[in-house]
């Protein structure tokens, strides 16, 4: 009898147990040649609840092949009233969203790669930080752009005070800048000598607590409007936003205020902290030890979304920072998180895709973000003229007001033709072995990722057009590329 | 092609042992649960504490641990292994959750019944494949006559009748080209339309064919059948130095304008790729290019068999095949989606690799009855293990020798000793009987083909943990034995 494998767990050999060691476990990933092990503390990964059951969301309604952005989106903002989702991609376009519809209704070109986009509190404008020192700022119902010059390099971070009347921005130029949004000027701008600055945030005035002693002001008058500003690199950094000077500096890379300005929640890609706000006194901390990419609160200040670049997104309550969703599996990499002002949506930047979630559920909305011009030419959708621009939404989405319908469209019934319903979506192996079944003909098309071959429509494969497909064997047959000729000879 | 038999299940195998575990009975004939809900728990009613797991070296000093009946799998140190051995931390065994820990252990009962025919028209073939495993062409032509077909059709549609099933099967195959028997396929499909149609039965029909078809053929299977599994080997130069027309002539432009007539008309097909080892190198152009070009429902990729005319080739069962696979599946996510090997299919719980345990019913030329598709002619070498029946003298059905169809039937892989420590066991389920013959007869011993299965499994397992977050994965699959019975 031949040795067969020995895979099982009490089979094989391990290496002799090292002095102290610790079960722990990896996460894994896709690198350009095959697998990549991170080793990840697993006393970290059970206090955050990852083994516990959490629940997992479903995914999105996209088919295949459907994205709203051609390269990977890097920003996501709620307008005030929580009906338009405005998204940044590093295709260089800025991206309007009905919510919860999903339809897109307006995109613009930028120029150059966008960083971050913020909307207004008032929503009357938005922020745009883009590569090479590019700043602007764009009426929302749209109009003429105003350029901020003064930034020598990209602009990571940008963000409005409350009361919307200035604008701060952070920027590779190692400057934080603030602007007059009346007069689109500069009205102060500190140097950066300890870190380089990403990201950016002014809180509320009013229910500040004074940094001297950590008291609730008692009034207005403890806390002057706008006396604050939090910008981070390295660290997280309480700033004076009159003068640029740095009060306090606490562990953290991205962070979130929350809405009533008495929490911040920072990430530094070991652990998610919980700061009160402004003494910056720690309240809680959990094991995190993944690249935090934003983070957002809800309105009501309960929940705390955070983006990360290799997992899926999650969402915990706060101040007490317990983990209650995971979002499920990632389209790529999770670069913005934001949620509506109104308490309803989540939103994800997944990859080229965004995700919408309900709140406080976390559930997954059947919502698919799809611009025709960044998905694959097969992926489906329902089509409408809108300002005469064709704009392709997903099968689930509505056509926004406004919106005429040009193809395959039946408002709020998206026929999907070519979508038979195959649920094959996360399988990789969909199994139809006796291939009968599975009906994902959704094709997305051959992207080439990989360039490790695709051929092209001039390589090879000439397609004899005019072959008639006679099979017969006196068929000499098609000579591609010139041959004219492609017939049957014994016909 | 399945038979859709009864099928009894042998509850009470510890499928860590392979043997029958004490106290719980082993019942023969106890049928099959249609629930998927049933679940095995001890005398106290709680689930199994300890899954059946396995262990895959991943890296330099971390191991991958699966628990294929629970569906999840982690990369752990050492440390986490040993600690799992000893039956793990609470919050491991959570993430193992308390799923059906009861091995797929099931094979059909009493005479076959099957619902399902294949219909082996002809040995005759109209190209000269380098490496055909039935080595086409080179016998005698042999054809299958109308009465024949129509016997199989009448019995599979009783057969259906009888088991109250809502359809039957009439699928189109050969260890030759099934469209050059062009008459009696028209023919056979259209009476067993008459049958379903009498008795109210629906027909699903199928051919495989090698594609090089003339326009009018395509047009009528566009029209009359469901689906077609093309052979297809990619790019045109590849095709055309593996599978020409006798005269030497490359089939490709012929196959090309198949696959497009297909595509036009919205068919549903297949594409079968056979991978030598002097292709193996171009897969991942040739996936590639077909996935630019066509829309196919699936791409099956397998390396060469070396039986028939290809048995004197170069061995494909090779590292290249898996680098090349692993290339092709990288080339877009439509290839990573639409791209297939017969043998890793996580999704898949099952003891039984494919129909030959499960009473496949495929009728040869001249009329007898074979488990496998790929033996279709009696003087085939192993053909005495599969041929288990012929028309019955008298009668208008079949008569069957239990010897044999109860010999393909336990070839399962809860009865493979060689692959009882095998990760891979309950999703392979002992891969190709009729291969592993010709490796080795008197005895399973693995083949180059377990190497593959193997490598590609284990890069589907790390693909779902990756995709669920990238620490744990835990899924469902579709387990075969209850859902087919």
């Amino acid at each position: 009898m031949k040795k067969g494998f020995e895979d099982r767990i009490h089979d094989i050999p391990l290496p002799a147990k090292a002095r102290g060691e610790v079960p722990g476990v990896c996460s894994v990933e896709r690198s350009w040649d095959g697998w990549k092990l991170t080793r990840r503390d697993l006393m970290g990964l059970v206090a955050a609840g990852v083994f516990a059951g959490l629940p997992r969301t479903a995914r999105a309604a996209c088919t295949t092949g459907a994205y709203a952005h051609e390269i990977v989106v890097g920003s996501l903002s709620f307008s005030p009233d929580g009906k338009t989702l405005v998204s940044a991609g590093r295709d260089r376009f800025v991206k309007f969203w009905s919510i919860p519809g999903g339809a897109l209704f307006r995109s613009v070109a930028t120029a150059d790669v966008p960083f971050q986009v913020a909307v207004s509190p008032d929503g009357s404008q938005i922020a745009v930080a883009m590569d090479n020192g590019h700043l602007e700022l764009w009426p929302f119902a749209g109009g003429t752009k105003r350029a901020l010059q003064g930034h020598t390099a990209a602009v990571k971070g940008v963000a409005f005070t409350p009361d919307g009347s200035q604008l701060v921005s952070v920027s590779l130029d190692r400057t934080t800048k603030v602007w007059s949004v009346a007069n689109a000027t500069l009205v102060r701008s500190f140097t950066d000598s300890t870190d380089t600055m990403l990201q950016a945030a002014v809180p509320r005035a009013g229910l500040l607590r004074d940094v001297s002693d950590g008291r609730r002001a008692a009034n207005e008058a403890l806390a002057p409007a706008q006396s604050y500003l939090v910008t981070s690199g390295t660290q997280v950094y309480l700033r004076s936003l009159a003068t640029g000077a740095i009060l306090r500096a606490v562990a953290g890379k991205a962070f979130a205020l929350n809405p009533n300005g008495e929490f911040l929640a920072a990430d530094d890609g070991t652990k998610l902290y919980m700061y009160a706000f402004p003494s910056l006194a720690p309240n809680a901390s959990v094991v995190q030890k993944q690249n935090a990419t934003s983070l957002s609160y809800s309105a009501d200040g309960k929940l705390l979304s955070i983006a990360y670049t290799g997992a899926p997104a999650q969402l915990y309550s706060a101040p007490d920072l317990t983990l209650t969703l995971e979002t499920g599996a990632s389209a790529g990499a999770n670069l913005a998180t934001a949620m509506d002002p109104q308490n309803q949506y989540l939103a994800v930047a997944s990859g080229q895709s965004i995700l919408l979630f309900g709140l406080p559920s976390g559930n997954v909305l059947p919502v698919c973000f799809m611009d025709v011009a960044a998905s694959s030419p097969a992926s489906s959708g329902i089509q409408y003229l809108m300002g005469g621009v064709v704009y392709t939404a997903g099968c689930t989405s509505p056509i926004p007001d406004g919106g005429v319908c040009t193809c395959d469209c039946v408002p709020g019934d998206c026929p999907c033709v070519y979508d038979t319903g195959c649920s094959c979506d996360s399988d990789t192996g969909c199994d139809c072995d006796t291939d009968t079944g599975c009906s994902c003909d959704s094709d997305t098309g051959c992207e080439c990722v990989g360039d490790v071959g695709c051929s092209c429509d001039s390589d090879y494969g000439c397609g004899c057009v005019d072959d008639t497909g006679c099979g017969c064997d006196g068929d000499t047959g098609c000579g591609c590329d010139g041959d004219s000729g492609c017939g049957c000879d014994s016909e | 092609m399945m038979a859709g038999v009864e099928v009894r299940e042998e509850e009470g195998r510890d499928p860590r042992m392979n043997c029958p575990s004490r106290g719980t009975g082993n019942e023969e004939g106890r049928r099959a649960h249609k629930s998927s809900g049933h679940r095995a728990r001890n005398h106290r009613g709680h689930p199994p504490p300890h899954p059946e797991l396995f262990v895959l070296p991943v890296g330099e000093a971390e191991y991958l641990v699966y628990a294929p009946l629970r569906r999840a799998a982690l990369i752990g140190n050492a440390a986490l292994v040993r600690s799992m051995r000893d039956g793990g931390s609470p919050e491991i065994a959570a993430m193992l959750g308390d799923d059906d820990e009861r091995a797929p252990v099931a094979r059909p009962a009493g005479p076959p019944r099957p619902i399902a025919a294949t219909l082996l028209l002809t040995n005759a073939c109209n190209l000269r494949c380098r490496y055909c495993y039935a080595a086409a062409g080179e016998r005698p032509p042999a054809f299958m006559r109308p009465e024949t077909a129509r016997r199989a059709i009448d019995f599979v549609a009783a057969n259906a009748v009888a088991r109250k099933a809502r359809s039957f099967e009439v699928t189109y195959h050969g260890a030759g080209e099934p469209a050059l028997h062009w008459k009696l396929l028209e023919e056979s499909h259209l009476y067993a339309r008459s049958v379903a149609k009498a008795n109210g039965l629906r027909l699903r029909s199928s051919l495989t064919t090698n594609g090089a078809l003339a326009a009018d053929k395509r047009a009528w299977i566009v029209g009359h059948l469901d689906s077609a599994n093309v052979s297809f080997d990619g790019l045109p130069e590849v095709q055309d130095a593996n599978r020409r027309f006798p005269s030497g002539r490359g089939s490709s432009d012929i196959v090309l304008a198949t696959l497009r007539a297909f595509d036009s008309a919205g068919f549903r097909y297949s594409i079968r790729m056979t991978v030598t080892a002097g292709t193996a190198p171009r897969l991942a152009q040739s996936v590639a290019f077909l996935c630019r070009r066509f829309r196919p429902r699936a791409i099956q990729a397998e390396p060469m068999y070396r039986m028939g005319r290809g048995r004197e080739e170069e061995e494909a069962e090779t590292a290249v095949f898996i680098e090349a696979y692993r290339a092709a599946r990288r080339t877009s996510r439509k290839a990573a989606r639409l791209l297939r090997f017969s043998g890793a299919r996580l999704g898949t719980v099952t003891n039984r690799f494919c129909g030959v345990a499960n009473d496949n019913f495929c009728v040869s030329p001249a009329g007898n009855v074979s488990a496998c598709h790929e033996v279709a002619d009696e003087g085939q070498p192993f053909a005495e293990r599969f041929f288990y029946g012929r028309p019955a003298a008298g009668t208008s059905g079949f008569e069957f020798d239990p010897e044999v169809y109860e010999g393909v039937r336990a070839r399962t892989v809860d009865r493979l000793e060689y692959c009882a420590g095998c990760f891979a066991k309950w999703s392979c389920a002992g891969d190709c009987y009729n291969k592993a013959l010709h490796w080795n007869a008197a005895e399973f011993a693995g083949a180059g083909r377990c190497e593959i299965v193997r490598a590609l499994t284990k890069d589907q397992i790390l693909e779902k943990i990756a995709a669920s977050g990238g620490v744990f994965w835990k899924g469902s699959a579709e387990r075969r034995d209850e859902k087919r019975i």
